[in-house]
C-alpha cells in the first residue's frame, strides 16, 4: 500500500509518559476498510497507539491523519471515530435503548427515525429485542455487544476496538471473532483492533502491526506474519519457534548454504536479506514443519502418521529435504497434536515438534529416550537477523 | 448445628455483647419520646401518666416555629453549597493528577480536626472585622466551612467507585464536557450528591456551637432549645420537639440507606 491511498496515517508518533516512551516513532498507514490489528504483549504501547486515535492521548511528536484531516487539535467529541471499551463502559444508569441512542442527541432525530437507527444498530449486533433491558441486567456478551451497536449507530469512519472479547470466555469468543469479521465486510468501516491474543488477531485480520515496547515489530499480513517473520521477536511472539544461530559458508543461485549447530550444513531459501558468507544468522522453524520419523528415510510412526522422509545422519537429502538424528526428550499429548521434543548434537536445548494425530495413537506413543529422526522442507527455513 | 456452616453458628457472647451495645446507643435517645408523652413537669421515674399537651404546647410556640424554620433554611442552604462544591472538588481531586494535590485534600479536610470552639470564635471576629454581621447568613457560611470535609469525603468515594471510560465513552460519543457531566457524571454520583445533602443538612440541623457564635437575633433550633432549658415549664415541649426531630431524622436515615443500596449498581460492578 502505498501512502496516497492511506486512509488513516499514523505519521512517525510517539508518546512519552514522563521518561518512558509508551510509543515510540510508530508510523502505520492503514487502508479505507481494513480490518486492522494492534498485537503484542502488555505494556507494548498498542492500547496507548490506539487512545492516540481516539483523542483521549495527545501525540508527545507526530502526528495522526484520519482521512487526510490532521488530528492533533481535534477533541474526542469531534473525531469520526469512536471505540469500544475493554471495560464495555456501558452506561449503567441507562437501559439498552438509552445507551445506543446516546451519541445521536446532536443529530436531532426524530422519535422514528431515532428508533429505526437504534433497531437497526442492534439488529447487527444481533440484540433486537433488548432495547428495554437495564444495563445491569445484561450478561458479558450482551453489553460487548450493546457497547459494538452504540459505537456503530453513530456510523463512524473509524471503529476502535480495545480487547474487546477478552473478557468472554474461550467458546464465546471464538463465536464472536467471526461474528465481528463478517460485520466488518457488512457495513465496510475501518476497524482498528488491539489485542494481546495472536491467535485472535491471526483470525481477524487483513493486516497485523505487531508491537514491542512501543515500536512497530513488522506491519504484514497474518500468513506472511506467521510463515515469513522478519525478526526473531515476531517470530517468537507468533506461534512456537525453533531459533537455531548459524554462520552463512555461501551463497548461490538464490539459495543460501549455512552451518546451523544440530542441523549440520543446511540449504535455505535466500529472502530479501543480502548475506555474505561468513555472516551471523538465525536460521528459525516451526515446530509442525519438522517432520518426525523413527527410522531413517522411512514414514513416521511416531503418533503422526504422516511420514518423515529424512535421509539419517546429518545432510541434504533428495527432493529439497534435509534431516538429522536425534533422541526424543519429552512428549504431550494433546488430542488433536502431539508435541515432542527432540535433541540433537551441537545443541543444547532440544528442538520442539509438532505432529497432527491423524490416527489413533493409543499404544504407538513413543518412549522417551528412543532414536528418532528429524526431517525439513528447505522452504520451511526462515532466515532471521540475529537478535 | 454441626452441618451450619462455620460463620453461622450462634455465638451468644457476642450477640450478648451486639445488644448490650446497641442498649448502650438507643435507650438514653429513647427516653425523650418516653417522657413527651409523660403527664408531669419534671423529668424523672415513676411515669405519671400519658399525655399530648406537650405536643399541642409545642405546635402553639410561635417562636419555635421560627427557630425551626431557621434551621430548615440555614440547612438547606448549607447543604446545596457544601454538596456543589464537594462535587467540584471530589471530581477534581479523583479525575485529575494536579500539583499539591496532597496539601489541597488536606486543607479541604482541615475543619474535621479543627475544634468547632475555636472555629466558632475565629469565624466571630473574621465576621466582624468584615463588616458582615451576626445573621443566619453568618451562621450558613460556618455550617458550610464546616460540611464540606464531609461532603467531599462521601462524594471522593462514589468518584473513585465508577469507571473512568464512562466519561471517555461520552466523551468518544460525540458530548462535551458540559454534556458529559449532565448525562453521565452527574447521574453515576447522584446517589452521593444525596448522601452528603441529606449529611451536611443533618450536620448544620443540629448543629450548636458555630451557630452560638455567629447567631444574630434570628435563633437556630439549637440555639433555641438551649435557651428554653433555662425555664423548667418550658421543658416537656422541648422533648416533645426532640422526639419529632427524632422520627424525621431515623425517617432521613432510612430513606438515605434504602436509596444507597438501590443504587449501589452503578459502583464496582460498572466494570464486567
Amino acid at each position: 500500500m502505498t501512502r496516497d491511498d492511506a486512509f488513516i496515517s499514523i505519521a512517525d508518533v510517539s508518546k512519552h509518559f514522563g521518561t518512558v516512551k509508551a510509543v515510540d516513532r510508530v508510523s502505520i498507514d492503514i487502508a479505507r476498510g481494513e480490518f486492522f490489528s494492534l498485537l503484542g504483549p502488555s505494556g507494548c504501547g498498542k492500547t496507548t497507539l490506539l487512545r492516540m486515535l481516539a483523542g483521549f492521548e495527545a501525540p508527545t511528536f507526530g502526528e495522526i491523519f484520519i482521512d487526510d484531516a490532521p488530528m492533533s487539535q481535534v477533541p474526542p467529541h469531534h473525531r469520526p471515530t469512536n471505540m469500544v471499551f475493554q471495560s464495555y463502559a456501558i452506561f449503567p444508569h441507562l437501559n439498552v435503548r438509552a445507551n445506543v441512542a446516546y451519541g445521536l442527541r446532536k443529530e436531532r432525530l426524530d422519535k422514528q427515525e431515532l428508533a429505526r437507527r437504534v433497531e437497526e444498530a442492534l439488529g447487527m449486533v444481533k440484540l433486537s429485542g433488548f432495547e428495554d433491558r437495564g444495563a445491569m441486567q445484561l450478561s458479558g456478551g450482551q453489553r460487548q455487544r450493546v457497547a459494538l451497536a452504540r459505537a456503530l449507530v453513530k456510523r463512524p469512519k473509524v471503529l476502535l476496538l480495545d480487547e474487546p472479547l477478552g473478557a468472554l470466555d474461550k467458546k464465546l469468543r471464538e463465536e464472536m471473532q467471526l461474528e465481528l469479521r463478517s460485520l466488518q465486510k457488512s457495513v465496510g468501516i475501518t476497524f482498528i483492533f488491539v489485542t494481546h491474543d495472536q491467535e485472535e488477531a491471526l483470525t481477524m485480520s487483513d493486516r497485523i502491526a505487531v508491537m514491542s515496547e512501543g515500536q512497530v515489530a513488522q506491519v504484514a499480513t497474518p500468513t506472511a506474519l506467521y510463515e515469513r517473520p522478519s525478526n526473531v521477536f515476531v517470530a517468537d511472539f507468533i506461534g512456537q519457534m525453533n531459533f537455531i544461530d548459524a554462520r552463512v559458508s555461501g551463497v548461490s543461485d538464490g539459495m543460501v548454504m549455512l552451518s546451523a549447530p544440530g542441523l549440520g550444513d543446511v540449504r535455505a531459501r535466500l529472502n530479501e536479506a543480502a548475506l555474505d558468507a561468513g555472516s551471523e544468522i538465525v536460521v528459525a522453524i516451526r515446530p509442525e514443519k519438522l517432520h518426525l520419523a523413527t527410522e531413517p528415510g522411512a514414514n513416521g510412526q511416531g503418533g503422526n502418521g504422516q511420514g518423515g522422509n529424512g535421509q539419517g545422519g546429518n545432510g541434504q537429502g533428495e527432493s529439497g529435504r534435509a534431516g538429522v538424528e536425534g533422541r526424543l526428550t519429552a512428549a504431550a499429548y494433546l488430542g488433536d497434536r502431539s508435541h515432542y521434543y527432540v535433541e540433537v548434537a551441537g545443541r543444547e536445548r532440544p528442538l520442539a515438534v509438532a505432529a497432527q494425530n491423524v490416527s489413533d495413537v493409543s499404544g504407538r506413543e513413543l518412549a522417551s529416550d528412543s532414536k528418532v529422526w528429524l526431517s525439513w522442507s528447505e522452504e520451511s527455513l526462515v532466515l532471521l537477523p540475529p537478535g | 448445628m454441626s452441618e451450619r456452616a462455620y460463620l453461622q453458628r450462634p455465638n451468644w457472647p457476642l450477640a450478648t455483647y451486639a445488644v448490650a451495645f446497641m442498649a448502650f446507643l438507643y435507650v438514653p435517645v429513647l427516653l425523650l419520646p418516653l417522657f413527651s408523652f409523660n403527664d408531669g413537669l419534671y423529668i424523672a421515674f415513676p411515669i405519671e401518666g400519658f399525655t399530648t399537651r406537650w405536643y399541642e404546647q409545642m405546635f402553639a410556640n410561635t417562636a419555635m416555629h421560627a427557630a425551626l424554620l431557621n434551621s430548615l433554611q440555614v440547612g438547606f442552604v448549607t447543604a446545596v453549597v457544601a454538596t456543589g462544591l464537594g462535587i467540584f472538588a471530589a471530581k477534581a481531586i479523583t479525575r485529575y493528577r494536579m500539583p499539591g494535590q496532597k496539601p489541597v485534600i488536606a486543607v479541604i479536610m482541615l475543619p474535621l480536626v479543627i475544634p468547632e470552639i475555636i472555629l466558632g470564635t475565629s469565624l466571630l471576629i473574621l465576621v466582624n472585622n468584615i463588616g458582615l454581621g451576626l445573621s443566619l447568613v453568618s451562621v450558613t457560611l460556618g455550617h458550610i466551612l464546616i460540611s464540606v470535609p464531609f461532603a467531599t469525603a462521601v462524594l471522593m468515594s462514589r468518584f473513585e467507585g465508577f469507571d473512568r471510560s464512562l466519561e471517555e465513552a461520552s466523551a468518544d460519543l460525540g458530548e462535551n464536557a458540559w454534556w458529559t457531566f449532565w448525562r453521565v457524571t452527574f447521574p453515576m454520583v447522584f446517589p452521593g450528591a444525596l448522601s452528603s445533602f441529606l449529611l451536611c443538612f443533618i450536620i448544620s440541623f443540629d448543629e450548636f456551637l458555630i451557630a452560638f457564635f455567629l447567631t444574630g437575633t434570628d435563633p437556630t433550633l439549637p440555639i433555641f432549645i438551649y435557651s428554653q432549658l433555662r425555664f423548667p415549664q418550658r421543658l416537656p415541649s422541648t422533648l416533645a420537639l426532640g422526639a419529632c426531630i427524632i422520627m424525621v431524622s431515623f425517617a432521613v436515615i432510612a430513606f438515605n440507606e434504602w436509596f444507597r443500596r438501590r443504587s449501589s449498581h452503578g459502583l464496582s460492578d460498572t466494570g464486567l
